[in-house]
């Protein structure tokens, strides 16, 4: 959003080609590819483990991948140095899982602070931004309390006016409506697709909650085993007939996707000494 | 960005150009801390020009817009293109701020 049309690089926000990662033996992600248009919502599912916040952790570049290649706005993030990333980050804001607050710092702080962190803007100015945001996320008044005062969920919100801060043109949120009512829920989900419509936002989200994906998606992604066993519109998520993907969004207890471990495996674990 | 002033009817007439964003903002805020502590009674910002606004830019007028409310001065923006306008609206200051499609509907509600 902070960027005419006419700056932009790419007509993709962001495009991921051939990723694949592998801690020790263990393959997490595999040859995953996706493309996300400006001002779009690109919804990534999969079960717990499937490597969603790996591939999070990539495209924000806290982690480098084996192979592929990560373009935010035509620009390689991949191979850049701290610096350069850092400039790229600039223009992206993120939700954490957690909400990822300082706990010393009060809720008007911990927005505050990446405004007054990159920029020469004044105290009084930066307040303002903060009610501004704070009001977004409905949370208005709340500027003086700690994050210790305040339910997981008021953390979570919190955590995305911080994301909104800067006034990001790529938004990337790990589970934003975990632990929220489905009030909260609707607002998160309607400041999303608000933030993308009006201002040409585009955001990538993790999530688990099906209701909420298929609410503000544009374009989902489904992740398996750490790759990419269906993509499309919300439409031909709901209409592909793959019976792993059907499991998962209808949340089925029996289908193909395996529990992580069977019952053997777990007595004989159980029994070994 | 670039800022320039004529005068019409007496109201300045603050044409701005450019973005106004976290590394621009400043400066506008310096531009229109005069203006509040001259107690400028009339002021019409003209964003024909302004092709962005973050809310540090939404900020700096809200805090004029505040600092003028004492002696009631007053502030009124033109011209501001869709998208500008959307980012206004998302906050929901539309409703605080007199945005008008051109300078004369402006003027005329300065005036008023």
């Amino acid at each position: 959003m902070s960027e005419p049309q006419t700056k932009h690089k790419s007509p993709y926000a962001l495009e991921v080609r051939g990723l694949t990662r592998s801690f020790g033996s263990r393959k997490i992600l595999s040859d995953v590819s996706f493309k996300l248009k400006r001002g779009e919502i690109l919804i990534i599912m999969g079960g717990s483990g499937c490597g969603k916040s790996t591939l999070l952790r990539h495209i924000i570049g806290s982690l480098k991948p084996d192979a592929g290649e990560i373009y935010i706005d035509g620009t390689e993030i991949t191979k850049l140095n701290d610096r350069e990333l850092s400039n790229v980050r600039k223009r992206f804001g993120m939700l954490f899982q957690t909400g990822a607050l300082f706990n010393s710092l009060t809720v008007g702080e911990n927005v505050a602070l990446p405004i007054l962190e990159s920029s020469d803007v004044s105290a009084s100015i930066a307040d303002l931004v903060v009610k501004l945001k704070l009001e977004l996320v409905g949370l208005t008044g709340f500027e003086h309390l700690k994050p210790a005062q305040i339910s997981g969920g008021m953390k979570k919100r919190v955590g995305m006016a911080r994301a909104l801060a800067l006034d990001p043109e790529l938004l990337f949120c790990d589970e934003p409506t975990a632990g929220l009512d489905p009030v909260m829920t609707a607002v998160i989900d309607t400041l999303t697709v608000d933030l993308t419509k009006k201002l040409g936002l585009s955001a990538v989200v993790v999530t688990h909650d099906m209701t909420s994906a298929f609410r503000i998606a544009t374009q989902m992604i489904f992740l398996f085993e750490g790759r990419v066993i269906a993509s499309g519109t919300p439409d031909e998520i709901k209409n592909n007939p793959d019976p792993i993907l059907q499991q998962f969004i209808n949340g089925y207890a029996d289908g193909p996707i395996p529990l992580k471990l069977s019952k053997d495996d777990y007595l004989k674990r159980l029994m070994q000494a | 960005m670039q800022i320039t002033e004529r005068t019409e009817d007496t109201i300045p007439i603050v044409s701005i150009t450019g973005d106004i964003d976290l590394e621009n903002s400043p400066k506008l805020r310096e531009y229109l801390k005069p203006k509040a502590s001259q107690k400028t009674p009339r002021l019409l910002l003209d964003f024909t020009g302004v092709s962005y606004i973050d809310s540090s830019g939404l900020a700096t007028l809200i805090e004029y817009f505040q600092s003028v409310q004492g002696f009631g001065g007053k502030l009124a923006l033109a011209s501001l293109s869709p998208r500008v306008k959307n980012v206004f609206e998302i906050v929901r200051l539309e409703q605080i701020f007199s945005l008008h499609p051109d300078i004369p509907s402006a003027l005329a509600a300065l005036k008023s």
